[in-house]
């Protein structure tokens, strides 16, 4: 198929991608040191930082702040260091 | 100097929440944890500021602090939340609300590419001009221009979290408008998928 004009497919996406539930910025902030501690530890997500997976993948500006915390907690770790 | 001592989360709380010398401890380490986390992440000629705020909120906020990760990585994601609201609105600063609208407006006109993505691009217009509010209409148009949400909220006069909540219902109703018109959710990705 011919490329589709980038914006028509970015709305489309954006609405394609509607869940039945979705938690906003808030909800998401309140687990993300926890969310963040998880995806450095791996394994497994339990059920609410799932939401926070999810509302992340939906919302540019917490997951600039995600990328911007995991660089934080290793320059963090890296000071503390002998 | 005194090295950093490690706290655990129930130190670090009582600590920050005491009075005297172990409060003043407790700050000069929280401080000098942001200033590291902070330099090396989001950076910024501001991150002294930036510092001294996320201290603020740090310490106004302990009661919000459920224990369910370390207090250093609380107390960085606030350090982070801070500093980047910040930035962001001093980069956006000289950018106004039509403008961000603008960036994201769609041209149906343009679209010449073939049949399918013409009759899609017609339904999604639509559907934004005739099915949204004009404030799910700016919100999600700005967001579609690049402009960050927390911006974009600012402007209309609303919080991140609400402004979330209604792009939601913006994106639920091009979803619908998009399934009325006789596309299958298949047939969507498929447009999607392909190049
Ligand atoms: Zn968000």
């Amino acid at each position: 198929m011919a490329e589709l004009d980038p914006k028509l497919r970015a709305i489309v996406a954006m609405a394609a991608s509607v869940l039945p539930r979705e938690i906003g910025c808030d909800d998401c902030f309140d687990y993300f040191a926890a969310y963040a501690e998880h995806l450095l530890a791996g394994g497994p997500l339990p059920e609410p930082l799932q939401m926070v997976g999810e509302h992340l993948e939906r919302c540019s500006c917490c997951m600039e702040e995600l990328n911007l915390l995991l660089a934080a907690m290793k320059a963090s770790t890296l000071d503390e260091a002998p | 100097m005194k090295r950093e001592q490690n706290r655990s989360n129930e130190e670090w709380v009582s600590d920050l929440s005491g009075d005297g010398d172990r409060r003043e401890a407790a700050l000069g380490d929280l401080r000098r944890l942001l200033m590291n986390g902070l330099r090396r992440s989001v950076g910024g000629s501001a991150l002294e500021d930036y510092v001294q705020a996320a201290l603020i909120r740090i310490t106004g906020g302990l009661g919000s602090f459920r224990g369910d990760s370390r207090f250093e990585t609380w107390a960085l994601s606030i350090g982070v939340r801070v500093a980047v609201s910040e930035m962001r609105r001093a980069r956006w600063r000289e950018v106004s609300l039509d403008e961000m609208v603008e960036a994201g407006r769609l041209f149906p006109a343009e679209q010449a590419v073939n049949h399918e993505s013409n009759q899609l691009m017609q339904v999604v217009h639509e559907a934004i001009q005739a099915g949204l509010t004009a404030k799910q209409r700016e919100a999600i148009l700005a967001e579609l221009g690049g402009a960050p949400p927390d911006e974009v909220a600012r402007r209309l006069g609303t919080n991140r979290n609400a402004l979330y909540k209604l792009v939601y219902d913006a994106r639920a109703r091009i979803r619908q408008a998009i399934l009325q018109a006789g596309w299958t959710e298949e047939q969507v990705l498929g447009v999607l998928g392909g190049r």
